[in-house]
């Protein structure tokens, strides 16, 4: 008797007890529902947004407060000048076949459009470099580094790109092939004579050098695309300069 | 004959004044102070670029200033850590480091120092209108960004403030030169703009997402 009595009572126990907990559960299954229904619509919201937000943000930041940079941002295709800025154009004097003769120069702002290089050899068409190798100017092209000179100036020209847009085919660059950079104001002939992989923390290939070379490089992952310590370097030799005639607004 | 050697030797003091009255400082010789001064090469790169575009913008005397102040950074902040320096690290002159001895020294900077050096440089643009903004890329090295309003280039020395500043603002400016890491980030995937916010958000997302699988499965049980 007492048996049947202990079992009944365990099995009323149980019975509330899962009744309970089944409640519990319940309220908060109704309450954190919707809260994660909620954090699931926003997160999709972020990442949709996320590539937009970058093309509204300046004006945002005008709307909100914003730096003289960020305004620049809104109001020119190149952030890093005003709109006003005058072209930065120069004559020169370079030494031809032992010669000095005179050519006009226009000096890049940084973030200005500046030049164009072709391989043929590596299916390198129009690849677009700009003044600079920040980021954001990286987003829209090959960047031409201002640690080293100006195309056409005797010395080092480093230009860097994304490996898995402008850059894509610079590893298909062999030794001999032709890589011509052309300006406003010149075009260079290069030929390729040498690939070399570095380490991002070796300077070595982005220093100034007395030969006149340019060199090219982008992130090496043994082939495959993404993010490395590492850069194929594609260092060429100048072969030839050809100057052009600048026409100035007087 | 005295009259001959002091008619010789007073041609020859107006030959030596007016050939030093003849020469003009010009912004090959502020290159190569920085050069002298330790710079590291890609600065100094920068640096030549900046005045490429601006040497008219500054008068000879201007130059002459220029180089007193990097010859000022040399002999306070490199020449200690040089040969014969209090701190020395590098057995050789300022002019004769190579591109590792000048990180070395940079590696060796106080914090304070690296400061002083900062506010020089800032300092120095002020006084002549050029904007300098430098930021830290690691221990040793500076990314340095410098603009300056053209104005009237060829006017400049009229145009010029009595306290040798230059505040031409005759059009627009923008930024001539700006190092940055001297080895860019050129992998597929990076970005200027927060990767940080997407990669938090897609977490987010997908635990958020498999805590509403869980719910639903406890709410059938």
């Amino acid at each position: 008797m007492s048996n049947a009595v202990s079992s009944k009572e365990k099995g009323r126990h149980t019975h509330e007890h899962g009744t309970s907990s089944s409640k519990v559960l319940r309220t908060v299954t109704y309450v954190l529902t919707p809260f994660l229904v909620l954090i699931v619509l926003c997160c999709i919201a972020v990442l949709a947004l996320f590539k937009p937000y970058k093309e509204y943000k300046p004006y945002l930041d005008v709307a909100f407060g914003a730096t003289p940079m960020e305004v620049r941002n809104l109001r020119t295709l190149n952030k890093y000048k005003d709109d006003d800025a005058p072209d930065q154009i120069k004559e020169i004097e370079v030494e031809v076949n032992g010669k000095q003769e005179k050519h006009t120069i226009v000096y890049p702002y940084y973030g200005d459009y500046y030049a164009t290089i072709n391989c043929e050899a590596a299916d390198m068409k129009d690849i677009p470099v700009y003044s600079g190798t920040a980021n954001d100017v990286l987003e829209h092209g090959a960047g031409w580094y201002n640690g080293s000179v100006y195309i056409g100036r005797p010395g080092n020209v480093v230009i860097a790109g994304h490996n898995h847009r402008e850059f894509f085919n610079l590893p298909q660059c062999e030794v001999g092939d032709v890589v011509t950079v052309e300006t406003v104001y010149c075009k260079c002939t290069y030929i390729v004579s040498d690939r070399v992989v570095f380490h991002e923390k070796d300077y070595t290939y982005v220093y100034p050098t007395d030969d006149d070379r340019l060199t090219m490089y982008t992130c090496w992952n043994n082939g495959k695309l993404g993010m490395s310590e590492y850069r194929l370097a594609i260092i060429c030799k100048l072969e030839d300069i050809e100057w052009k005639e600048v026409k100035t607004e007087e | 004959m005295i009259k001959k050697i002091s008619a010789i030797a007073a041609a020859a003091v107006m030959a030596a004044t007016m050939s030093i009255a003849a020469y003009a400082t010009t912004y090959e010789d502020a290159v190569q102070a920085a050069k002298d001064a330790g710079v590291q090469s890609n600065n100094v790169q920068e640096l030549d670029n900046f005045l490429q575009v601006h040497k008219d913008c500054f008068t000879s005397a201007q130059y002459d200033e220029m180089i007193a102040d990097l010859n000022n950074i040399r002999d306070t902040y490199v020449a200690p850590y040089c040969k014969g320096g209090a701190k020395m690290v590098v057995d050789k002159a300022p002019a004769d480091l190579t591109e590792a001895d000048k990180i070395l020294v940079g590696r060796n900077w106080t914090e304070d120092e690296k400061k002083a050096i900062t506010d020089d440089l800032v300092n120095l643009g002020k006084r002549y209108g050029v904007t300098i903004t430098v930021t830290n890329i690691d221990k040793a090295h500076y990314a340095v960004a410098a603009e300056h309003p053209h104005g009237n280039d060829s006017n400049n020395s009229n145009s010029s403030k009595k306290d040798g500043s230059n505040s031409s603002k005759s059009g627009g400016s923008g930024v001539t030169t700006q190092t940055d890491k001297p080895v860019a980030d050129t992998g597929a995937g990076e970005s200027q703009t927060s990767n940080t916010a997407a990669a938090v958000a897609a977490v987010a997302l997908a635990a958020a997402g498999l805590g509403v699988v869980v719910m639903a499965k406890k709410n059938r049980a």
